[in-house]
């Protein structure tokens, strides 16, 4: 049976209308391919150009001639720019690391272990996602301003570390890990605290370094709480502060515009290449666990 | 879970153990919720009665802020701007993810299927807010890339983000762009995942390709479909950053939606009252959607198993 429709595909794939089809398929994915990564090659040379080049129309496909002097003008003003720069790898480390730290053992507690009132509290926090930031935002304001923690990275971080999405993803992960490992250790005489870090916590590595990643990502890229917190310069985030930025960069030269977004993306950029296969995977699991 | 050990002498004494244990570990997660999630959703709502700055005291004024809502000239715009973005984009994320993940899932070569995975996803990965400035310099009339492509095949220049009639398009625009890989690449996972026999099973009683899509693949992944347009929904009724940094929401009220609005009443004009109602509002329309989830699963999706 399989050699027949080993047969019947080649027979298809060599008639006149398959070639055609062939040439149309490879078509289509070569146009989609440009529309999802043209604006990327686009910044990645755009870095590079001269500041006439950056403007032709147009635009050169390759640098004519490449440069660094964007480069020589974002760091002749380093200052603003590091310190941005530094802002954000903090909080791209604090929010995963303290994510983990807080909502793992919830997430345990939740698939594993008895006690009362579990469910409303779990219910309460999956219900949760439905707010809107919007609606918290107006409060938390208020309370950070009490807290005098407006310009303080702290805000934007405590506000990060609470995820019901990272709760739950966890979660389900818990509840598919085998029993009977949890049992043999208590056995043992292993307590609670004992099964969970020394048993589940490693099985569960995987799902925790998607959180991790994911959180990375989400960190690095936030940008509403860091618009609504971080007001000076030199507690800015690197995308918060590309909008203050931009404008001072633009009139230098459009060119020292796209080379500093580009240097502000390279951290994402150094996760996906080094980790497509997890955030794929992270990605497509918070989907298809509906 | 449900078969906590039947040691009979210390069952009772277990058992307190592991609620305390319990509560132990969900209390840091419990103080944050607590204290930046549900507080400042209850305060919110308590705001929504008052006529406050931030500055001068707070006054209680009833329900004078809801019924701003009914005298709000703009809010009919900006809500109708909400709901046709969201409608457009939500059809264009799913139809286009679809597609694309069924033909990627057809492709019959390796590195092209891997090349056209990580093309489309990439995009996911990178904040949105680099993308909208991105966007910014390439929709620019008269200097942008977009409109020197146009150009160049021919075609007129377009005003993406200083008129009327497109600011909001561009909008949406940078929105599917940013977000299809999402839906395609979780299309793909779901595609993928369908038991091979059933498509095997096809394959030897003869049924196309049509067929197939039809009776297998498009039954096998309406429960994956479900969740992207729930989930795109509620993403999109609170798109902030492309609208705040491509367009202000302009000109005029163009291409201004409800979340950039609640941002722009509530901390430029801070009026707090107005504000909240305003949040609360969209929080409604997010819980419609949700309560829709729940009625719509129950009967028209196909659950394997």
């Amino acid at each position: 049976m399989n050699k027949t429709l080993a047969l019947r595909k080649r027979h298809w794939k060599l008639r006149p209308s398959g070639l055609l089809w062939g040439a149309l398929k490879f078509l289509l994915a070569f146009v989609v391919a440009c529309i999802m990564l043209y604006p990327f090659w686009w910044m990645l040379t755009g870095a590079f150009k001269s500041a006439l080049e950056i403007s032709e129309l147009p635009p050169t496909f390759f640098p004519r001639e490449p440069t660094l002097e964007n480069f020589d003008v974002i760091f002749g003003q380093a200052d603003v720019f590091g310190q941005m720069y530094i802002n954000s790898i903090i909080i791209a480390i604090a929010v995963p690391l303290l994510q983990t730290i807080v909502c793992l053992p919830a997430a345990y507690a939740f698939a594993k272990l008895r006690f009362p009132g579990k469910n409303i509290v779990f219910m309460a926090f999956m219900g949760s996602m439905m707010l809107p930031g919007q609606l918290t935002i107006i409060t938390n304001n208020i309370t950070m301003v009490d807290l005098k923690l407006v310009n303080n990275l702290m805000s934007v971080i405590l506000l990060s570390i609470f995820s019901a999405f990272a709760i739950f993803m966890m979660k389900q992960y818990f509840m598919n890990l085998p029993k009977d490992l949890d049992d043999a250790a208590k056995i043992d005489g292993c307590s609670i605290w004992g099964a969970f870090l020394f048993v589940d916590v490693p099985l569960a590595m995987p799902i925790v370094s998607v959180n991790l990643i994911l959180c990375f990502n989400s960190a690095w890229g936030g940008f509403f709480l860091p618009m609504i917190f971080l007001r000076k310069m030199e507690v800015m985030t690197v995308p918060l502060g590309m909008t203050v930025l931009q404008g001072a960069y633009n009139t230098e030269s459009k060119a020292v515009l796209v080379a500093a977004l580009m240097l502000s993306i390279v951290p994402v950029v150094i996760i996906f290449f080094l980790f497509r296969k997890q955030l794929i995977a992270g990605i497509a699991t918070s989907g298809l666990k509906v | 879970m449900e078969k906590v050990k039947k040691a009979p002498a210390s069952g009772k004494r277990l058992k307190r153990i592991e609620g305390v244990t319990g509560w132990l570990m969900i209390t840091p997660a419990l103080i944050l919720f607590l204290g930046f999630v549900l507080y400042p959703a209850i305060r919110t709502f308590g705001l929504s009665f008052f006529d406050w700055d931030l500055l001068t005291d707070k006054e209680y004024v009833g329900f004078e802020n809801f019924g701003k809502l009914f005298t709000d000239e703009r809010l009919g715009t900006i809500i109708g701007n909400t709901l046709l973005l969201t409608a457009v984009s939500v059809v264009l994320k799913v139809a286009l993810g679809f597609l694309l993940a069924y033909f990627v899932f057809r492709l019959q070569n390796k590195a092209g299927s891997v090349f056209m995975e990580s093309a489309i996803f990439f995009p996911i990965i990178i904040p949105m807010s680099i993308i909208s400035m991105v966007f910014v310099i390439l929709f620019s009339t008269d200097t942008g890339a977009i409109n020197g492509i146009l150009y160049m095949i021919g075609l007129p220049k377009v005003p993406w983000l200083s008129s009327a009639s497109m600011a909001l398009w561009s909008v949406l625009i940078v929105d599917v762009w940013k977000g299809l890989g999402f839906f395609f690449i979780i299309y793909l996972v779901a595609i993928r995942n369908i038991p091979q026999s059933y498509l095997e099973a096809a394959d030897i009683d003869g049924a196309g390709n049509a067929k197939k899509l039809f009776g297998i693949i498009l039954p096998c992944v309406s429960a994956t479909s479900l969740f992207l347009v729930i989930n795109a929904l509620i993403t999109c009724l609170q798109l902030f950053e492309p609208v705040y940094l491509l367009t202000r929401g302009g000109p005029g009220d163009s291409s201004n939606v409800i979340s950039y609005y609640i941002w722009s009443v509530a901390f430029q004009e801070r009026d707090i009252g107005y504000g909240s109602v305003l949040a609360l509002v969209l929080f409604v329309f997010v819980m419609l959607v949700t309560i829709a989830q729940f009625a719509i699963s129950k009967f028209w999706v196909h659950y394997d198993e």
